[in-house]
């Protein structure tokens, strides 16, 4: 049993007979679950009651990191818990702050459950109870140092269980509205309102890096520049990639390449910010396979090979695992003709879970996540085993927001970076040598340098130098 | 005009029953009266509602039919011709004219055995009272309508978005039951193929020529498989119906990850007779998984917790091998048969005792005997006596 619900194992009475107090209470979503559950701790846990071998499970929704659990978290871990309930008599509280509680006979807590008859995939505890499962299904999930759950024993941990009631009845009305309802989702009409925007208007750049650790100061020889529109999705139409329909994003992400794909040529030479021609260093598009395939495609790299200029190309592991026969063409496609191949969003999930070498990318971009700081030994040696699968040269570190993350790239050999600490220290190296400098900040700098749309550059007076790949590049 | 070779089998078959529906009704009471009683009777099951195209001839059905005539002589020998063609002979004892029958079976399609239907598919022996479960769902499955196999789509328009929307309202109101369809996945053996379980699933394809014949809604690959979470609601609502699922067979579904945490799931797995748990597998997608990794995992644990198995649902070579599913923590994959694939072989590193080769016909049975595989899908594997105990 996990040293986390070790005061559940101090303890081991007999299950009693559900008591009158707990038959009476109604439960419910929409019920004051806060008052309830005090008034039942306290007839449960009333002098001379006499019924020990009642325990208390909460899963304690509140402590997730942000931004919260997701819908689908409580509502499964509600259906474990009325399930519960309903098999040995207990009761569910679901309280304001998203927590959960079940009131329920020991016995049943400490008891396996119900074993698979086919056998179970690798990696899945035979025998585990219901606090057991509830705890690794919500630490996956969390990814936190501290169990999202508590089990106290009745009548020995009353006491805590009673000031923990308290502590959430006292919250009533302070706490926030339920997040996992709040972030409904958006309807279809707005990704359709969204295709009417200006394409620039819904897309950022950002510049990837080779960081040059072989001298004596770390220099950074920029890669290339990214075209993407996440963020920029986002801010326009109001939809949350971590909520929203995925496969509705999906749709809208490829109708977006399309719309990029036919108004990139119309760039080339007009020196913007999307002109492919003037891209230095070279432009990575992020597009579905069957984007590759296409003519306006084919145009595209015709029109970057005659002017002797790179690109190069991020498929999704999504994109590529949902269709490798089209993924295969376009790799074919994109080998011909000398295009860089990357595969885009590979999370850390997704090394443990799928075999990436199989695509066979020229590059793969690595989620960054502190987790990956943070993995057991086991977890670690699996991901490093990965990692040298892979390559470290084939590999870049994306959404490097922190000097950790650099670090933790440099000491596993990988030299490619991409994300927000990159972003400042190209801004920073931009202002030291620049002459209009006067009054800009670091953060201007890094947001103009993103911006597709001359809006979002507007108040830099020395445009060359924020499209040069970096500093060095070109003479302030 | 057409000829009597020509005509097409519904057609003959449709004059060689006398009153389907009824025969239905009546099979049924017998079943009940044997399960009251306790008296046991035999029984043959002729499926000829599973004969492959180009064996599902006039003459080949009257051969067929012809085949039971010796049975009809035993003692309380009952004859049943169900609406779907299949026919049901029930007596009472042994008889020597079961052998007799079965012998002229086995030999009515053995001139070319790589096309013919598998004789202990074609033809099951039962036992009532103890397989009267089985029973009642062929007569319930020979009751369900049969639409014709939808027009090949030349093209059409893909969805849009307000489109899409429009589908799912529609989708929310129609009566989906007549778009059930089951699907045997068989397990190959020394004597022949054995039902494991049946996939149910909406059949995508006539639901759609029905409500939009002027879109192709698989051209947009995303707007589709968001569609799919409402059929998945569908098929959930369907599944929950009272009855629907006691007494049935292990049986598996096509859903999407979200869909498994779905409120319409968690009540089907509140409700879930307590025979069919761990009997039933989930189909789940490889673009779906891949779209988020992190519900998948949520999902996953969760389903195996409540003993469902978990089913990679028609992938090619390419994706098994990016999605090994000993990485995936799933239990089996279902790898779509081609002809193409004839010519490779199963990566040592996947257990063919896993793999579900789906769209068989008689090179991909080879093909996958090779293999090692013996869980089939398709044309060729062709329902068992009964599911596999």
């Amino acid at each position: 049993m996990s040293a986390a619900l070790a005061p559940f194992a101090s303890s081991a009475p007999l299950p009693v007979a559900l008591p009158a107090a707990l038959k009476a209470e109604p439960g419910g979503e929409h019920s004051p679950g806060e008052r309830q559950l005090l008034d039942t701790i306290r007839r449960v846990a009333a002098p001379g009651w006499g019924s020990p071998g009642w325990a208390a499970l909460i899963v304690l929704f509140h402590q997730f990191p942000a931004p919260g659990p997701r819908a689908h978290h409580r509502r499964v871990a509600r259906a474990l818990l009325d399930d519960a309930a309903q098999r040995h008599g207990g009761q569910v509280f679901a309280l304001r702050n998203l927590d959960l509680v079940l009131l329920c006979p020991q016995a049943p807590l400490r008891a396996p459950l119900a074993m698979r008859p086919h056998g179970a995939p690798p990696g899945t505890p035979l025998g585990e109870t219901l606090p057991e499962l509830m705890l690794r299904l919500l630490r996956a999930e969390t990814q936190a140092a501290a169990p999202p759950l508590a089990l106290w024993s009745l009548p020995e941990q009353r006491h805590r269980l009673l000031a923990y009631a308290a502590d959430r009845l006292a919250e009533v009305g302070l706490t926030p509205l339920d997040r996992a309802v709040a972030r409904a989702e958006p309807p279809v009409g707005s990704t359709t309102a969204a295709e009417t925007h200006v394409v620039p208007d819904l897309l950022l750049r950002q510049t990837a890096v080779f960081l040059d650790t072989a001298g004596a100061a770390l220099r950074l020889r920029p890669l290339f520049r990214e075209i993407t529109y996440a963020a920029a999705l986002q801010a326009e139409t109001g939809i949350d990639p971590f909520e929203a329909d995925p496969f509705l994003l999906r749709h809208f992400a490829i109708r977006l390449e399309q719309r990029l794909l036919a108004a990139l040529p119309g760039e080339a030479k007009r020196g913007g910010a999307l002109d492919p021609l003037a891209a230095s260093p070279p432009l990575h598009l992020n597009l579905a396979p069957d984007a590759i395939t296409t003519d306006a495609f084919a145009a595209l790299a015709a029109l970057c090979r005659a002017h002797g200029v790179r690109l190069g190309v991020e498929i999704t592991l999504v994109d590529a695992g949902a269709d490798p026969a089209s993924y295969a063409a376009a790799r074919a496609i994109l080998a011909a003709g000398g295009i860089t191949c990357a595969i885009d969003q590979a999370s850390l999930l997704a090394l443990r879970l799928t075999r990436l070498v199989t695509l066979a990318p020229d590059l793969v971009k690595l989620e960054w996540t502190p987790r990956l700081s943070r993995l057991s030994g086991p977890e670690r040696q699996d991901l490093e085993a990965d990692l040298r699968d892979i390559g470290p040269e084939r590999i870049l570190l994306m959404g490097a927001d922190s000097e950790a993350a650099l670090q933790w790239g440099l000491t596993r050999g990988i030299r490619r970076f991409q994300g927000r600490h990159v972003d400042a220290m190209l801004a920073a190296s931009r202002l030291a040598i620049c002459s209009h400098a006067g009054g800009c900040t670091l953060r201007q700098c890094t947001e103009r340098a993103s911006a597709t749309a001359p809006a979002g550059r507007a108040g830099c007076r020395n445009t060359p130098l924020l499209d040069a790949g970096a500093p060095g590049e070109h003479a302030a | 005009m057409s000829t009597a070779l020509s005509r097409p089998a519904d057609d003959l078959a449709h004059d060689l029953r006398p009153s389907s529906a009824e025969d239905a009704r009546r099979l049924s009471a017998l079943v009940e009266e044997c399960g009251t009683s306790g008296i046991s009777r035999q029984v043959l099951l002729l499926r000829l509602s599973q004969l492959p195209d180009g064996r599902n001839r006039p003459h080949h059905i009257q051969l067929a039919t012809d085949a039971l005539l010796p049975l009809t002589g035993a003692a309380r020998a009952h004859r049943f011709h169900l609406p779907n063609h299949d026919q049901v002979v029930v007596w009472r004892g042994d008889t020597p004219a079961l052998a007799a029958s079965l012998e002229t079976l086995r030999h009515l399609f053995s001139d070319d055995p790589s096309f013919g239907p598998d004789p202990m598919a074609l033809a099951s022996i039962l036992a009532l009272p103890g397989d009267a479960d089985f029973v009642r769902h062929i007569v319930a499955d020979s009751l369900r309508p049969r639409l014709p196999p939808p027009i090949p789509r030349l093209g059409g328009l893909p969805l849009d978005p307000p489109t899409l929307l429009a589908l799912e309202r529609a989708i929310v109101q129609a009566d989906m039951s007549r778009f059930v369809r089951r699907e045997p996945i068989c397990r190959t053996g020394s004597d022949g193929f054995r039902l494991m379980w049946e996939r149910r699933y909406l059949s995508d394809g006539e639901l759609f020529d029905t409500i939009l014949p002027d879109r192709a809604p698989r051209a947009d690959p995303w707007l589709f498989r968001r569609l799919t979470r409402t059929l998945d609601r569908r098929m959930l609502a369907l599944l929950s119906a009272v009855g629907e699922t006691r007494g049935a067979p292990p049986f598996g579904i096509d859903l999407n990850v979200a869909s498994l945490l779905a409120p319409e799931f968690l009540r089907f797995d509140a409700n879930l007779p307590t025979a069919l748990r761990g009997q039933l597998v989930i189909n789940l997608r490889a673009e779906d998984i891949l779209t988020d990794l992190s519900s998948f995992c949520f999902a996953r644990d969760f389903a195996i917790a409540r003993s469902y198995r978990l089913l990679l649902h028609d992938v090619s070579l390419s994706q098994l091998a990016l999605l090994p599913p000993d990485r995936l923590g799933i239990d089996l994959a279902q790898l779509r048969f081609t002809p193409a694939l004839a010519s490779e072989i199963l990566p040592p590193a996947i257990d063919p005792g896993i793999i579900i080769l789906g769209n068989a016909d008689a090179s991909a049975l080879a093909w996958g005997r090779a293999q090692g595989i013996t869980l089939f899908q398709g044309r060729i594997a062709r329902p068992p006596v009964r599911p596999g105990r």
